[in-house]
Parts: C-alpha cells; structure tokens; sequence
C-alpha cells in the first residue's frame, strides 16, 4: 500500500518499451528522462526533504561522468569498478564540503553551491590533460551487464529504468524513516529538532552525501550511455534545470521530483514543432505553472483528486 | 537527588543582562514554575538549559553534568527535552511522524539502512511506530495521528508538542507556556495531564502566566524580574512575599 504508486508507475516504465520498441520518445529521450529524473530525485533528497537548497548539483553528475571516463579510457578500469571508485571519490569529496557548506542557509547556502559548481565546471574545461578540455573526453568503453554488452538504446533504456526506479524507491524509504523525519523536522524547524536529539549537522551532511553519490553514479552511467563527454552537460544551466526540476513537481514529494524531470525533459522535445518560439513558449510555460499552481504540479493536482474523492465519498455516505 | 542546578547564571545580549547572578535547585521528581513579569528571563532561562543559547557566565548542571559546551541535541541526550512558546511544530508531517521524531533518540538506524529498508529498520520502525502511538494516547489524541499536522486547531497542536516531547521519555521536561492561549476548561485538563506527567516519574520545569495554574499544580515556585532571583518556595510563600506583589502589580499598590 505504501509503495502503491511506485508499483503503479514501475509497470507503466516496464510496459512502454514492450508496446513502443522503436519508439523515438521511447528508447531515446526515455533514457534522458531517466537520467533527469534520478538526478531529480537525489536533489530532491537534499532539496525537499531537508530543505537544503543546492545550485550546484550538476557538477556531483559531472564528477562521476568524468571520473568513469578518465578511469576507462586513461587507467584502462573496469566500468563498474570505475563506476564504484567514481562515487566513492565523489561521496568522501561531499561528506568533506559538506560540514563547512551546510553552516550556511538560505541565499548564502545557494551562493556557496553556485560557487561549487562554476568551479567544478572550469576545472573540467581547463584542466586539458586529465579532462580533455573543452572537447571533452571520447571513445569511453561500452557498459557489460552480466556479459551482455549494453549497446542499443532498448538495453540502454532497460538499465537506466532499472536504475531509476531502483532510486525512486530509495527516495520513498528513506521519507519512511527514522533519518528521512529528522531531516523533514529539520526543514519543520530547526530549533525544535536539535531539542528532540538529532544532531542537525550530522543528518544534513549524511544526506548531502547520498544525494551526491546518486548523482554521481547518475553521471557514470551518463558517461557509458553517451560514450562521450563534455564540460557543457555539467554547467551551471543544468543545475538550475535539476532544481526546477524539484520545484516544478513539487518540493518534499519523491513523485513531485519524478513528474517534473518528465516533463522538463519531454517539454522541449514536444516544443520543438514552434521552432523559433521554442524557448520562449518554454519560459511561459513554467511560469504559468508556477503562478496557478505554486505548490508544484504533482503535488497540487494529487491534493486536488485526494479532496475531489473525499468529498465524493462523503456524498455517497 | 537534584535535577538541575543552577549556580551564578548570566546571560548578556550586547551589554543587556537578560539573566544575572541565578541560583537555584530543582529536585527530581516534582512540578516546578518559574514565573515574572514579561521580559523578566523565563524564556531565556529555557534556551539556556536546553543550550540553544550559551552562558556568558556561570554553571548549569543537569543530573550532575555540566552541560557547558553541550549542542543542544547533545543536552537532549540527557533526557532534556521541552516545548516551545511560540509552537515549534513540524507543520510539513503528519501528527504521528511528528511524535515518532521525538522518539529518534530511542532508535539507532542510520540513512543508508533506512534507504533500503533493511529489515531491522522495518522492525525498529514498528516500535517507533508503537512508543508514538503510546504517547499520543497518553495525551489523548491517539484518534487524530494520521491528520496533518498543519490542520489541527492551536489548543491540540499545543499539545501535540507535549506528545512529542514525551516519545523521547524524558527524565525533565521543560515547558515554556504550555496554557498560553488555552480557554479555561483546556487549561484545567492541561494542568491534570502536567500532573499525569509529573507521576510518571518526569521532572517537570513550567513557565506560565496562568497563576491558578501554577499555583494549582506546582511543588516550587521561582519568581524572576528582570533576570534576576526575586523570590523562591512554595506556592504559598511565593504568593505572601511582598516583593512578588510588588513587582506584578507595582510599588504603590
């Protein structure tokens, strides 16, 4: 019953490609979706549980991306080992920013991770020998699962699927937990959660650090289903994008995030047809959204039905 | 046996004394008000007992320990916990997930065994689940613990902070105006489940302008004016002592 939304929506993702194999929007931007909405989800962890504000997650997907690149095709790794070093690498880099960056709040909490991820994305594009510089970085090793070579976009779509369901579902246990309440009664307040035991730094930067792993792993794969990469995915763009993402579903709602990588990343495809307008039919859109429905769009329209059977079902009765 | 102790307390806001030279004792086990005029230090006295605020000066002690330097979540290990004046609710959860963050001291799991839901967490998670559903019992609200808590009324949400409290099983409890704001039959069954608290075996430390109350239910009395000790005993004492008078109702009176 808990997890009846997600059964509901891991059946839908198992379907689609049974139904549609050749499908563009499938096989295609299914695993850009895929992407976005574990990188989604992971901020969101930080974002709407904690209520930590992040605009520089894109370069945590960054360091993974370039650490399985650099480890593949520099140091001759295994995939999964580089993979595994990659969020290693990623999560001890995170759990050391995290004490000194998380002190701050608010708009100075979002200055210092703006700050984070412009630096990130100008070591990689200047750091020419280990990164590839503005080019960025080729001929990364195709992913074997099991023995079987990850090489067409329906397996592509498989593993990216898998793993985004596999973080959705972490997401949802953790908003079930002991740390995933401390960290919403951090978000509630702050004063009232310290009184009640929890050590505010320490669920922050454990968090902090789930989340950029998330990302990191997200990047890795990112790196293999690309076979390239470059400082441009990672910029600060993206990290705003990740953050409307979280907003435009809804804060503090896994589905919330889920629903808004979906639609940021169908939106522009869809679009596409408008040609010049494109962008800016883009802009008003989401300003729309975020006027008539300020709570975020999933979360909104989910409150909405919840009222409408309520009420329904007190009619009947 | 003493509860806490406090010797020669000061506590300054850019020069302004808010506490100054305060010593006193509360023993375990009893009902203890601290009342005063507003702004005489009560709330301040609070913030410096659960250590979000630091001393400029002097010592308190907590079942003999020195909680100099202590965060407050480290304060709250001790079994301290309180509620606040101003409500400090977890308005973004659900009336039971408030109560079962008060029982994080009480349950060990950490981030990644909860992300995947090992199945210690689920067995933790259903006796957290169990001492919640307890303490909203004992406050009497085990009939609203699935609603939000932003949809309660002010009078229960008081006493939702109350619940919280009580999940982490505190040995002292310190409640910062808990029939602010209450009519007068709330206020009654409010002093009745302070009692009730009181039985169970936890110290309980009171801030409150309601005299009938404090007068009704406390064991010792403290009053303070502008942060400093003016008077300390029973309630009878307290309310014969001159100088209490004067200061709630003015020299000339």
């Amino acid at each position: 019953m808990r997890l009846a939304g997600f059964y509901l929506f891991a059946l839908f993702t198992g379907i689609l490609p049974v139904l549609f194999p050749d499908s563009y929007y499938v096989t295609v931007v299914g695993v850009t979706i895929c992407t976005n909405v574990i990188l989604a989800v992971s901020l969101n962890l930080l974002m709407g549980y904690a209520g930590q504000i992040s605009l520089g997650h894109a370069a945590f997907f960054g360091l993974g991306a370039y650490a399985s690149a650099i480890l593949t095709t520099r140091y001759g790794l295994d995939p999964w080992v580089a993979m595994f070093i990659g969020a290693v690498l990623v999560g001890i880099f995170s759990l050391v920013l995290s004490r000194p960056i998380l002190r701050l709040k608010g708009h100075y909490l979002a200055m210092a991770t703006l700050g984070f991820g412009i630096i990130i994305h100008i070591f990689f594009v200047q750091m020419d020998n280990l990164t590839g510089g503005p080019d960025g970085m080729s001929g990364i090793p195709v992913l074997s699962l099991f023995g079987i070579p990850i090489d067409s976009d329906l397996k592509w779509y498989v593993v990216m699927a898998s793993a985004m369901l596999f973080s959705i579902w972490l997401s949802l246990n953790v908003a079930d937990s002991r740390e995933g309440r401390a960290l919403a009664a951090v978000h509630g307040s702050e004063a009232a959660a310290q009184t009640m035991g929890i050590d505010t730094a320490r669920v922050k930067s454990h968090v902090f650090v789930l989340s950029a792993v998330m990302a990191a792993i997200a990047g890795s794969l990112f790196a293999h289903q690309q076979s390239f990469v470059s400082p441009e995915s990672f910029s600060f763009f993206f990290s705003i994008e990740l953050v409307t993402m979280v907003v435009l579903g809804g804060l503090a709602s896994t589905f919330g995030a889920v629903f808004g990588a979906i639609i940021l990343s169908i939106l522009p495809e869809i679009l596409l047809v408008f040609e010049d307008f494109e962008v800016v039919i883009y802009g008003a859109i989401l300003m729309a959204m975020m006027i008539f429905l300020p709570q975020g769009l999933f979360v909104t329209l989910s409150r909405r039905l919840h009222c409408m059977f309520a009420s329904r079902f007190q009619r009947t009765k | 046996m003493v509860c806490v102790e406090v010797e020669h307390l000061d506590k300054s806001f850019g020069g302004v004394a808010a506490i100054s030279d305060l010593t006193f004792k509360v023993q375990e086990g009893i009902i203890f008000s601290v009342i005063g005029p507003n702004g005489a230090g009560k709330t301040t006295l609070f913030n410096l007992l659960t250590g979000l605020y630091r001393p400029s000066g002097g010592a308190i002690r907590i079942k003999g320990k020195d909680i100099r330097g202590l965060k407050p979540h480290e304060i709250a290990s001790l079994g301290v916990t309180r509620t606040f004046q101003n409500l400090q609710v977890f308005m973004n959860m659900t009336v039971l997930e408030n109560v079962m963050v008060g029982c994080h001291m009480r349950s060990r799991s950490g981030l990644i065994a909860g992300a995947l839901r090992l199945p210690s967490v689920l067995r933790e998670e259903r006796r957290v689940r169990e001492m919640a559903m307890e303490a909203l019992e004992f406050c009497d609200m085990a009939d609203l613990a699935g609603r939000d808590a932003d949809s309660l009324a002010y009078g229960l949400l008081k006493k939702l902070e109350i619940a919280r409290a009580l999940a982490a099983a505190p040995g002292l409890l310190l409640m910062d105006e808990p029939a602010a704001g209450l009519n007068d039959t709330e206020t009654l069954m409010m002093g009745r489940l302070i009692e009730r608290i009181c039985k169970r075996g936890t110290t309980v430390l009171l801030v409150e302008h309601n005299m009938g109350l404090v007068m009704g239910i406390s064991h010792g009395v403290l009053v303070l004016n502008y942060g400093r000790l003016l008077a300390q005993g029973s309630p009878e004492e307290v309310q014969r002592n001159p100088e209490v008078i004067a200061a709630y109702l003015g020299d000339e009176g």
